[in-house]
């Protein structure tokens, strides 16, 4: 990692920005040695609006982006500057970043954006610049400006032109790996849960591999290869031709036409979504709301898994239930059959097979099949008669055997005393897990009853009526889900009518001299989608191989009781696991799966080119106790020369649990912090209140 | 305009470049598929089934007879 040339971000000024009022300065370590710095603070003093900043700084853009629906008022620009400002008058929000390289300055990024307030309105309105609702009389314009070294005429120039600014920033730090520079510690919670961690993984792979670009390859040469069927069947010429021509037309129209039914409810599924997220993390704004929702997150998981195993007993009771009842139901004939059977044996009484019948039927008939005469003292005679008797006694012998055999095999396997053992037990489950879930479910209300008597932030709905809306938001998503299987389902349908018409239309084209040109592009065009197809899939196995060995490589060396576990594999389903030497799963702890997300983050980051500046909010969220402590010995011990910011609450890092270690006293040792910044409440020069970062003693 | 600074078009991931840089694929082909991940890199929208016409077009046409029946053998066969 050493041999790689840094990125770093050295300073950042904050202007009237989310609560900083007036400007503010905060310095991050650029040393090698002691390389991580600390970002303290309450809940919601404004760590994530400083990360928040610092993303939007670097690109432009916000790091979630509120929808137009939003219920937000707090934006980019101060809420405050914003409220008071008068008719005609101006503020401006600035963040700027110093970035450095391994050589010094190399840039300093500032993105500004302006209020201007052009008329008295009472209304509010969403402004996609303010990632806020904002009065209606405001109005919000953007600038950047990018100083950096004249490599030509030496000293410093200033670039302004917004796309150039971000196609050179983007170069250094695409957006699409921006997960692996400034990460959500948020999401470390997710390397609980395999299903979770692999939409994580997944979405990694596709962006360090580039892949989107191949998917987009894969889509054009499909939509180009079928324009240009189109044309090509138009020439065929005829009735005929025209028909086919507009039948590929209009079942193309209709996929569309049904795929954008898809894409919308998708969208407003993922809208919904959002929303519902949003209110919930409005939810949480207040530390007993952040706290409650904590609860929770972690009790909606508990179902969730609870579900899981629900589903797969109620599997297992069903298909117990049809392979045994079918036999209860004829136990009493088989008894009856099995005395039967032994009744025929003892008299040597089986009923001849059809097979001797046959033969009774030859012999009778006096022909052979071959249309000769049987005659009288004929050898063939006697022969048929022999085969006769072996017929019927191994068929005797084996009708006995085979039927008793299965008959005691059914009444053993009908055992009532057996089926009834059974299924008591798969009821018990049944039961129990029946009861942990109400119980479960009844707690979750509970927790949803305690948030909705809690104080919202002020200036914000009552938690009431906000655990309405999620509410109401959660049931209308239920309608959406049946709306994209009702469209997936009919996007199948019109799927197979395709192939239909294609197959008409191979056969229209395939003596065409006239349109060699278009079928050869054709042919070309077949041949890149498949070999693309195939490369997609070795593209992302050989990522995936890649993300799997740095992993395992940081895990094996960083994770709590690492001896318990053999190495960490990615399968082909994107599972990320924690197995022992006989490749069998181990349970992690959770201090250990917080350690193989930060590995899965470190081992993605050692691919990349570049050493680039870590940032990480709330890396210690959702832990407690000692698996917290194991997690910031892990990002103190296992990232050298990493340029580390870390966004964290006082909770988390000066005070420990009862009788338990504080973060800070395991961090303080390492010697690998630079300075401890805490956000703290302030005053600007003329008394209005603010955000400020104060050094820690 | 600052010379020093470059547009992020053309930044395809040099994974995939290298992946396609296969020497099972004709040459031709490949140069095809590189001339249609620019297209992806630096265009979005509706006209690119065009660009990716002309693409092939001008490729058809600059091929010899016995070296256009090569890579269409090739392409029938994969």
């Amino acid at each position: 990692m050493s041999q790689k040339s840094s990125l770093l971000i050295h300073k950042i000024e904050i202007i009237n920005c989310g609560g900083f009022r007036g400007k503010h300065e905060l310095e991050f370590s650029i040393d090698k040695e002691k390389n991580i710095t600390i970002v303290m603070g309450e809940s919601g003093r404004g760590k994530s609006t400083t990360f928040r900043l610092i993303y939007w700084c670097l690109y432009g853009e916000f790091f979630k982006p509120q929808l137009d629906s939003t219920l937000d008022d707090q934006g980019l620009i101060n809420k405050a500057s914003l409220t008071e400002l008068e008719v005609g008058k101006k503020v401006t929000a600035s963040v700027a970043l110093t970035i450095n390289d391994e050589n010094g300055e190399m840039y300093v990024l500032t993105r500004t954006a302006t209020a201007t307030k052009l008329r008295e309105e009472g209304g509010k309105k969403f402004d996609k610049l303010n990632n806020s609702r904002i009065n209606s009389g405001v109005q919000i314009m953007t600038e950047s400006k990018l100083r950096l070294k004249d490599e030509k005429e030496g000293g410093m120039i200033t670039e302004r032109n917004e796309s150039l600014i971000n196609g050179e920033i983007r170069s250094y730090l695409p957006k699409d790996l921006s997960d692996f520079v400034l990460f959500d510690g948020e999401n470390l919670i997710k390397f609980q849960n395999s299903e979770d961690a692999k939409e994580i993984i997944i979405d990694g792979i596709q962006k360090l591999s580039g892949l989107p670009i191949v998917d987009s390859l894969i889509e054009s040469t499909k939509y180009t290869e079928g324009e240009i069927k189109k044309v090509v069947v138009k020439k065929t010429g005829g009735a005929d031709g025209e028909a086919l021509a507009r039948a590929l037309q209009d079942v193309d129209d209709d996929i569309l036409k049904e795929g954008d039914k898809l894409k919308i409810n998708r969208g407003l599924h993922a809208e919904n979504r959002a929303r519902y997220n949003e209110i919930q993390e409005m939810m949480s704004k207040t530390k007993d709301g952040k706290d409650v929702s904590i609860r929770i997150a972690k009790q909606e998981n508990l179902i969730k898994n609870l579900r899981k195993q629900e589903k797969k007993h109620n599997l297992e009771f069903k298909e117990f239930l049809f392979k045994n009842i079918p036999y209860m139901l004829i136990r009493d004939t088989l008894l009856e059959s099995q005395k039967d059977f032994g009744r025929l044996e003892e008299l040597q009484k089986i009923p001849p097979s059809i097979t001797s019948e046959g033969i009774d039927k030859l012999r009778n008939a006096l022909t052979c099949v071959c249309g000769r005469k049987f005659e009288k003292d004929d050898t063939v005679w006697d022969e048929l008669g022999r085969v006769k008797e072996t017929i019927i006694d191994s068929d005797m012998v084996s009708s006995i055997s085979q039927g008793r055999g299965l008959i005691s095999q059914i009444v053993d396997q009908s055992q009532p005393d057996k089926i009834q053992v059974k299924y008591d037990s798969l009821e018990d489950t049944d039961t129990d897990l029946a009861r942990e879930l109400k119980l479960a479910r009844s707690a979750l209300d509970d927790l949803f009853e305690e948030r909705r008597n809690l104080p919202s932030e002020s200036g914000m709905q009552s938690h009431d009526d906000l655990d309405k809306l999620s509410q109401e938001l959660w049931a209308e998503n239920g309608t959406v889900q049946v709306n994209i299987d009702d469209a997936k389902e009919k996007l199948e349908d019109l799927e197979l009518d395709k192939n239909e018409l294609n197959k008409k239309y191979e056969d229209a084209v395939k003596h065409g001299e006239k349109h060699k040109d278009d079928l050869d592009k054709m042919r070309i065009l077949k041949a890149i989608q498949k070999l693309s197809t195939e490369k997609k899939k070795e593209i992302a196995g050989i990522l995936r191989d890649t993300t799997e060995k740095a992993t395992n490589d940081y895990f094996m060396k960083s994770a709590p009781q690492k001896e318990d576990f053999d190495k960490v594999m990615i399968t082909s389903n994107y599972d990320i696991l924690a197995v022992d030497s006989d490749e069998d799963t181990m349970l992690t702890s959770m201090g250990q799966a917080h350690v193989l997300g930060l590995s899965y983050v470190f081992g993605c980051r050692s691919i990349t080119e570049k050493n680039t500046f870590l940032f990480i909010d709330s890396p210690l969220h959702n832990i407690s106790g000692k698996f917290r402590n194991e997690v910031a010995e892990v990002l103190a011990k296992y990232l050298p020369n990493v340029q580390i910011v870390l966004f964290v609450t006082d909770s988390e890092y000066t005070s420990g649990e009862k009788d338990e270690i504080p973060v800070r006293e395991i961090l303080k040792p390492s010697n690998k912090i630079w300075k401890e910044y805490e956000i703290a409440k302030g005053e600007t020069e003329d008394g209005s209140p603010t955000r400020c970062f104060e050094e820690m003693k | 305009m600052n010379q020093r600074l470059h547009w992020s078009a053309l930044t395809i991931n040099k994974i995939i470049k290298d992946s396609f840089n296969d020497d099972n694929i004709p040459e031709e082909i490949q140069v095809v598929i590189g001339k249609f991940l620019e297209v992806e890199d630096t265009f979005s929208g509706d006209s690119k089934d065009k660009m990716y016409e002309v693409i092939l077009k001008h490729t058809l046409e600059k091929f010899e007879k016995n070296q256009r029946e090569k890579i269409l053998k090739w392409c029938d066969e994969y």
